[in-house]
């Protein structure tokens, strides 16, 4: 069984970089970019000296010029905690592809979340709850330690996402990215969710990830369509106006959620179950502002 | 109607072929999919087809009746006209006093062929009749006409 982090494929993540808009807060220092005025290299304007403030700060060629002492103030650099929800349900494991390729997204998140001093906290959303998979980790031995016990994650049952995010206990604020990863072959109320995430001031991501079967079948006849996640089957005469109509649905569908996350302005990221992960994130992650 | 062949009419057991196969409910085939989610959305989306049910009938019914065409030109129908075993024969009285004519100037002879053109028109269609004139030697004035 292929691993979820090999060499070759933690190498060709070295390269890229998760993409932080801005860090609203954060507790502990690290490479993120906050709002807040802290003593990065990164510059950020001027203020007046007040008794109190360091000497080592004042700008002396300013005050050469002006006559004025003033204080140079820099960004400070903030920790992001980032969240990734897996989509826990049956759905999201048939074919076995899919759920190792959904694995593997999360794993590679996880990866450029610490490689660039990000914490990473990985849930698994099943049924109406939501299941920790361990706490908060930022350094690489213990996200490793992390992801090879995900490799034996079972996907199975339904999920509510909306119902399941609601419930965890710690969503996260303004101090890191949400990624969901997930098909969206739900009639849950996924939008909810997200926009309860940026409530939340969560920056939120949308990984899809469906097969080509789900987005183009091509078996005509009477067919008995059996539900992996419920026990429903729904028996259809299918022929080819029939798979005609699935496609246009299909591509609705998407569309439909391609809207949605730009109305909200989140990233949105749609991938089958044979792409390679490191690649879609090198070229559609870039375009769609996953990655940097 | 009869038929050259009528044995070949037994051929008619073949039109339960196609009545047989089409009331037969048909077998499906069982697919585990990851979410009937989206088989769902299409059939909700997906227009009423009234006209494609009746494309199948049509289709049905042609299968039918080429089916019985077959049966029936094997067995060669004969069809018969109403009066086909009909033969009738007018006789005309062609005698002298047949010339005699009444007040209005009509003669005999002449009712007598207004009453044999009534009778004709009386006759089943395909019926045949034959006109003869008696006198001193009888004249077929027509042989075996068709109605």
């Amino acid at each position: 069984m292929q691993k979820l982090l090999d060499d070759a494929f933690l190498e060709s993540l070295d390269t890229m970089d998760l993409n932080v808009v801005h860090l609203q807060s954060g507790i502990l220092n690290g490479a993120r970019l906050s709002r807040s005025y802290g003593s990065s290299l990164e510059f950020a304007d001027y203020r007046e000296y007040i008794p109190g403030d360091d000497l080592r700060r004042i700008d002396w060629n300013a005050a050469g010029r002006l006559d004025k002492f003033l204080i140079k103030r820099y960004i400070d650099e903030k920790q992001g905690k980032n969240c990734i929800y897996l989509d826990g349900s049956a759905s999201m494991s048939h074919p076995d592809s899919k759920r190792f390729t959904a694995l593997r997204m999360a794993a590679a998140l996880g990866y450029l979340s610490v490689a660039n001093l990000d914490s990473v906290s990985y849930r698994l959303l099943c049924g109406n709850a939501c299941k920790r998979l361990g706490d908060f980790v930022a350094s690489k031995g213990a996200l490793l330690r992390t992801v090879e016990q995900m490799e034996d994650l079972l996907f199975q049952g339904e999920t509510d996402l909306y119902a399941a995010i609601l419930h965890d206990p710690s969503p996260g604020s303004d101090d890191g990215i949400t990624y969901i990863i997930s098909d969206l072959l739900t009639e849950s109320n996924w939008r909810s969710a997200v926009d309860l995430l940026l409530t939340r001031k969560r920056e939120v991501v949308l990984i899809q990830i469906l097969t080509e079967e789900e987005l183009r079948p091509n078996q005509v006849g009477r067919m008995t369509f059996k539900d992996a996640e419920q026990s429903t089957q729904l028996t259809l005469e299918v022929d080819r106006d029939m798979l005609d109509a699935y496609e246009e649905t299909a591509k609705s569908f998407l569309l439909d959620i391609q809207q949605f996350c730009a109305s909200r302005g989140i990233a949105y990221l749609r991938l089958k179950d044979d792409e390679a992960v490191e690649k879609v994130l090198r070229t559609r992650g870039c375009i769609g502002g996953v990655v940097q | 109607m009869s038929f050259v062949y009528p044995s070949g009419l037994w051929l008619l057991a073949v039109l339960l072929v196609p009545i047989i196969l089409s009331l037969r409910k048909k077998r499906s085939e069982t697919r585990q999919v990851s979410s009937v989610f989206l088989w769902k959305l299409t059939q909700q989306r997906k227009p009423k087809a009234p006209l494609k049910r009746l494309k199948r009938f049509i289709f049905f019914a042609l299968q039918l009746l080429i089916l019985l065409l077959a049966v029936l030109l094997i067995a060669q129908p004969v069809f018969c006209m109403p009066g086909a075993n009909v033969n009738a024969i007018i006789i005309l009285d062609g005698s002298g006093s047949m010339r005699i004519a009444d007040d209005m100037g009509n003669t005999r002879f002449s009712r007598a062929i207004a009453v044999a053109k009534e009778d004709i028109a009386a006759l089943p269609w395909g019926a045949r009749f034959s006109v003869i004139v008696a006198g001193d030697e009888p004249v077929l004035a027509l042989c075996q006409a068709e109605r």
